[in-house]
């Protein structure tokens, strides 16, 4: 049981990988949205798009997507986002994005807050948000 | 600014009611272990030191010996707390524990307030950010090396208490950070004055003020610092009083990154001058770093070459002067750890008897979490 349960995860996982990741808001936001900009609010240099608040929602280390987010989106290793947080976390410059551990989480998030923005695998994507950009 | 006043600030904080206090932990990792590989000529005592030697850590007298492997120097743990009290108002404490000495050391406990989103007060307990690695040089993962250069990296002061104003916005693709920091620092048993003077002293940064700018343009940062403080020194065991009057110090520093996301190059020049108000004796100290790497995957290969020259016209002073060129394979086992590799070959062009030349190959592994 648990066998195939971890095979089906991985199956999951696998595919996900290489699905394109969506950067998703809530279905009410209308405005555009550049890379330049989530590039901005991920990284903690700015809190707002076009005079909105956002507040990013990260998914953690572990999860596939999250490497290929770092990758097309920020345009660095995973490894190189860490160090980049490292250096503001430890001299008190800011604070990284929270952290969730799974898609469906980040989907719940952005369905009820018009101020979170996220990002997941884009065949998750229903209704319940709407997407900005493709990666 | 007094201790006692920068310190009372966090005490009013943790007295406030604690339910809506948001605590955040982390903290990060370096085990480290080195041993001299080569030197040159024969062994002699250097201030109780056998050499030729390598100093690992100006700050805390971290040396490699002769004929040990050693894993005391290079090895630390660090673990910060922070207390979110509302947005933008939080307290943080981070404590260091050293394999070079056996105490914890509270490197930062500051309160930041964020006046406006652009603007940021902190008061309390700060690294100097004197160059671009100093107030992050304890966190191994964040950088290059298995250790900031000590042609840059090595001065008697590390901390200040007092208080920093930073701002920072962006304009078009442009990032800026500029910070204003005053305040005071004393060092009991000073490792730094422990290199140069068998007998344990303290030492003193008063009247420490500073500026810097920071911009960042997609793969160009280029950081620009001014520090300046009066420096003065104990002469134990005759007088425990520090001397007076004291040095003026005066520093001016560059740093140029360029990051292209596989090549990159990090580069620093910096002058570190102190004169004597005594007589008059002026000590000019330029240093310079300059790196270049190329990122394959998880690996780094990288090779800097840096200098300590001091230029003082002065017959009577022996001008310090050394060279330390490093290669570094670093290896980025995860996204948060990492090990490295590193040898540096030092060659000591002092005017006095100092350190020696000696090749070091050193090791570490870093993580944060």
């Amino acid at each position: 049981m648990m066998k195939a349960l971890c095979l089906v995860l991985f199956v999951v996982l696998q595919a996900a990988a290489y699905a394109d990741i969506a950067v998703i808001v809530h279905p009410s936001q209308g405005i555009t949205i550049s890379q330049d900009d989530i590039n901005r609010v991920f990284m903690g240099r700015a809190g707002d798009i076009a005079g909105e608040t956002f507040i990013p929602i990260n998914l953690v280390d572990s999860h596939p997507a999250k490497a290929q987010f770092d990758q097309n989106v920020l345009g660095r290793s995973s490894s190189q986002v860490k160090a980049y947080w490292s250096r503001l976390v430890f001299t008190g410059k800011g604070s990284p994005p929270k952290e969730v551990s799974s898609e469906t989480e980040v989907m719940a998030l952005v369905a009820k807050n018009p101020n979170i923005i996220g990002y997941v695998p884009l065949d998750l994507v229903d209704d319940s948000v709407r997407v900005v950009a493709t990666f | 600014m007094s201790h006692r006043k920068c310190f009372l600030f966090p005490a009013l904080i943790l007295a406030m009611p604690v339910a809506a206090v948001d605590m955040q932990y982390s903290g990060f990792l370096t085990i480290g272990a080195g041993t001299i590989i080569d030197s040159k000529g024969p062994g002699y005592d250097y201030e109780g030191f056998d050499c030729p030697c390598f100093v690992s850590d100006f700050n805390t007298a971290g040396f490699y010996e002769r004929g040990e492997i050693g894993w005391k120097q290079d090895s630390r743990l660090g673990l910060q707390a922070t207390a979110r009290f509302r947005p933008g108002l939080s307290l943080t404490a981070q404590g260091v524990a050293r394999g070079v000495d056996s105490s914890l050391n509270l490197e930062w406990l500051y309160l930041s307030y964020d006046l406006t989103d652009e603007l940021t007060l902190q008061v309390g307990r700060k690294r100097i950010p004197l160059y671009y690695y100093s107030d992050f040089q304890d966190v191994g993962l964040a950088y290059i090396w298995a250790r900031p250069t000590q042609a840059l990296y090595g001065w008697e002061a590390s901390n200040y208490n007092g208080a920093s104003v930073r701002y920072a916005t962006y304009s078009g693709r442009w990032e800026i950070q500029s910070s204003l920091f005053a305040g005071r620092e004393t060092v009991k048993k000073s490792g730094f004055a422990r290199i140069y003077d068998e007998v344990a002293q303290d030492i003193r940064w008063k009247n420490i003020i500073g500026a810097d700018l920071e911009v960042t343009r997609d793969w160009f940062t280029a950081r620009v610092v001014y520090l300046q403080s009066d420096n003065s020194i104990t002469d134990k065991p005759d007088d425990t009083e520090f001397l007076s009057p004291s040095d003026k110090q005066q520093v001016f520093g560059l740093a140029l990154n360029a990051d292209f996301g596989d090549w990159l190059i990090l580069s620093e020049f910096n002058t570190n001058t102190r004169e004597s108000r005594e007589d008059g004796l002026k000590v000019p100290a330029p240093a310079m770093s300059v790196g270049v790497g190329r990122r394959i995957g998880a690996w780094t290969p990288f090779i800097n070459y840096a200098r300590f020259w001091e230029k003082a016209k002065d017959d009577e002073y022996e001008n310090e002067r050394f060279i330390d060129v490093s290669a570094t394979l670093r290896y980025d086992l995860t996204s948060s750890s990492a090990f490295k590799v590193q040898i540096n070959r030092f060659s000591d062009r002092s005017q006095f008897e100092f350190v020696g030349y000696t090749t070091l190959l050193s090791a570490n592994y870093n993580l944060v979490f």
